[in-house]
């Protein structure tokens, strides 16, 4: 993200909690050995369901990664894997507070909006509800003593925003992007964005989300979008496959810290990666309805304006992070439009899709595949991992599939996409960068 | 130093309540918004502005409202359908929307009657509600109320195939849509964004206390606006880091459209000296030609 009269973005911080890792090196290791987060979800039941896996995060503390355990109180389970992924980003990178002008730290959040738990507020609902309206006269009778009197404060739609704010003393620029699952990659791009602009110096990016939400559940099965076999099949999840049948739900919260290049440099931080172009589309036309809104122009405009933003010609990378979401128009349009990109190159350009290990994790994916291709540019690092179940690759798709075994060697240039199911797209480029 | 380009301000539309003006959403107003009681729109009808019923039954009441609001302020800006913007030599991928959203719960009134009948004891039964669903719920309810989903509307309706930004950060969350379509436009991601902010009743818990209320700016790049001969109703300028504060009287009642109608009712005062200046945000009259945005020095001694 270098045009000019533009400072360059680098990484030096990645905190993840995902059902691949607790930690980015950890997530790498899992993606080299091809190893499934998918499996049976221990905090929820699934047993109504057809399909009874999901991307889950276990064995999760939320005190090994938040510092502060009395604010568990105003935290749900996935607001706990956000906050406590911001805080790793945060303490990998070395930084510390002070050195800073706190109105030039932002962070930027893709989350899921509303945050509330169901369940706390039922009883007090029971009490309060009459003939389908709230009746207000009643709840404060008797269903305020039954209610968590936290609940309001859980349920803001901001509320990682708040935490990470808070952590980092930021006064800066903030944004809190309800994009379903583009809004973590978008806020990593726009913090890239506010620091090569000027409006900041270093930012706090990522996002979080759980989908493993009965409710929810319920309505993404009935709509066609999970995957419907029955069982407890960890390969449930099969991106870019013949036989894709939709997508595993998952949870969780991948960050990056995101600096100014003489800014990292001067305090001596570790580099991971550069940020060098970002675009974000829209479908602007009807897609088929319920099945998703995703669209192959989107997909291809986004992928085009990070590609220009970097400067970059297709034929320069080395890997391609897909969306990779597992249903069948998702993965045609994003292929399609791979191929409109990437032209006669797409054919050598290795694509992988994450989901196909971790589930979706809605706004939470895009962060975690960011860690991923970060990976990838490392020297040590997993290289491109494989597509896990691609089986029988779709052959309409024609695209370099990684299948079986992650690529070996270091990536020099990588993109990755992600798109909600409103059709929203957003696709970013890093590099790797010199000592 | 990179330049920025110029931003102008070329429609707005809004709607509010009986009984509520805009210039009660002014920073400055003596009889705040905050202080009227919650009310809705008299008279609302969503084919008067969206004219597919199609699509129509895919949005739910807040997106109704949300997306007139925005076709005021296209038709305000000279643009009553998507060719419009071809037609005027805008390029369709640099068109985007920012919209801001308060709370976007799917708790609409239909959801939280079949969660009560299936939680005896305040306890949720997930068979019961199973069951429930399959006969009075949507299957596809989630996807019709993501939160995004008014920016995605925005977007079909006008062949929006640019940035597209959905905030949600309580009373701010307007003015903060206002900054992100700002950026997009003078850091050339963008030629034109719709910036929307609506509430509406749908959230069955927040329905007594919400004002229904929308408003709506187009602002676009002043070369654009000029090439194609647009009234421009104001220039703006944001500061590089804008803080997250929110300057309104009425965003209370309002959450997420009292930011952006504080705005539109700034707007209302413009041409007067000086120029209306909100946080993070000022406004210049239109034949002001001082004020450029090509300095992003940050600012100092603050820390």
């Amino acid at each position: 993200m270098s045009p000019d009269g533009q400072r360059r973005v680098v990484i030096t911080g990645m905190g993840v909690l995902s059902p691949l890792g607790h930690d980015p090196r950890a997530l790498w290791q899992s993606l080299a050995a091809g190893q499934s987060g998918i499996g049976p979800v221990e905090h929820l039941s699934l047993a109504p369901f057809r399909s009874r896996v999901g991307g889950a995060v276990r064995n999760f503390n939320p005190r090994q990664f938040i510092a502060d355990p009395k604010s568990f109180k105003l935290m749900t389970r996935s607001v706990r894997l956000g906050v406590a992924a911001a805080e790793s980003a945060i303490a990998a990178s070395g930084w510390k507070a002070g050195a800073d002008d706190n109105f030039r730290l932002a962070s930027l959040v893709g989350s899921p909006g509303h945050a509330g738990e169901r369940d706390e507020l039922l009883p007090g609902l029971e009490q309060a509800w009459r003939e389908g309206e709230l009746n207000l006269e009643a709840f404060g009778e008797r269903g305020i003593s039954v209610t968590n009197p936290l609940w309001l404060l859980k349920s803001l739609a901001n509320i990682v925003l708040y935490f990470v704010s808070l952590k980092l003393g930021a006064q800066g620029y903030n944004a809190n992007y309800c994009m379903s699952g583009a809004g973590g990659i978008m806020a990593i791009g726009e913090g890239a964005r506010a620091i090569a602009s000027n409006r900041a110096d270093l930012a706090v990016a990522g996002g979080y989300e759980s989908l493993l939400d009965e409710e929810r559940l319920e309505s993404f099965e009935r709509s066609g979008l999970l995957v419907l076999e029955s069982g407890e099949d960890a390969t449930a999840s099969r991106p870019f496959d013949r036989d894709r049948r939709g997508f595993v739900p998952g949870e969780g919260g991948a960050f990056v810290v995101l600096e100014e290049l003489g800014h990292a440099r001067q305090r001596g931080a570790h580099i991971w990666a550069e940020v060098l172009g970002f675009g974000l589309a829209n479908p602007g036309r009807a897609q088929a309805p319920f099945a998703g809104h995703e669209s192959t122009a989107a997909f291809s405009s986004a992928m085009q304006s990070a590609l220009g933003e970097a400067r970059l010609d297709a034929w320069e990378l080395n890997a391609i992070f897909a969306h990779g979401l597992g249903t069948p128009h998702a993965d045609r349009c994003e292929a399609e439009a791979i191929k409109q990109c990437l032209t006669a190159r797409a054919a050598y350009v290795p694509v992988t899709a994450v989901k196909s290990l971790s589930g979706n994790l809605a706004a939470g994916s895009g962060p975690l595949e960011v860690i991923a291709a970060v990976g990838s540019l490392q020297a040590d690092g997993p290289g491109v991992p494989a597509i896990a179940n691609c089986r029988h690759p779709d052959p309409d798709l024609g695209l370099d599939l990684v299948r079986g075994r992650a690529r070996a060697g270091q990536c020099q240039k990588v993109l990755i996409n992600s798109a909600s199911l409103s059709g929203a797209t957003a696709s970013l480029v890093l590099g790797g960068i010199e000592a | 130093m990179k330049t920025f380009r110029p931003v102008v301000i070329t429609g707005q539309g809004w709607l509010l309540p009986p009984g509520v003006e805009l210039r009660q959403f002014h920073p400055q107003a003596t009889a705040p918004a905050a202080e009227f009681a919650p009310a809705r729109l008299r008279d609302f009808a969503a084919g008067d502005y969206v004219r597919d019923p199609k699509v129509l039954r895919a949005m739910n009441r807040l997106f109704q409202v949300a997306a007139a609001a925005a076709v005021l302020a296209m038709r305000d800006a000279g643009f009553q359908l998507a060719r419009d913007l071809t037609g005027a030599g805008h390029d369709p991928a640099r068109c985007g929307t920012a919209v801001a959203m308060s709370e976007i719960s799917p708790l609409t009134q239909n959801l939280l009657d079949a969660v009560i009948a299936c939680s005896p004891g305040g306890r949720f039964d997930l068979a019961a509600f199973g069951e429930i669903a399959r006969h009075q719920l949507h299957p596809f309810r989630r996807l019709t109320m993501l939160p995004n989903m008014a920016a995605a509307h925005i977007s079909l309706l006008f062949g929006l195939q640019g940035p597209s930004y959905t905030l949600d950060s309580g009373i701010t969350a307007g003015m903060q849509a206002i900054r992100e379509a700002y950026w997009a436009i003078a850091g050339d991601k963008a030629d034109l964004m719709v910036c929307e902010a609506a509430d509406s009743p749908e959230n069955a818990l927040r329905r007594a206390a919400t004002q229904e209320a929308a408003g709506a700016l187009v602002l676009e790049a002043e070369a654009s606006a000029q090439a194609r001969q647009a009234r421009i109703l104001a220039r703006v300028r944001a500061q590089p880091e804008y803080p997250c504060t929110a300057p309104v009287s009425g965003s209370c009642a309002a959450p997420a459209a009292g930011s952006l109608l504080a705005v539109l009712a700034s707007l209302c005062e413009i041409g007067l000296d000086p120029p209306q200046s909100l946080p993070g945000l000022e406004l210049f009259p239109p034949a002001s030609t001082a004020e450029t945005v090509s300095s992003l020095t940050p600012r100092e001694g603050r820390a």
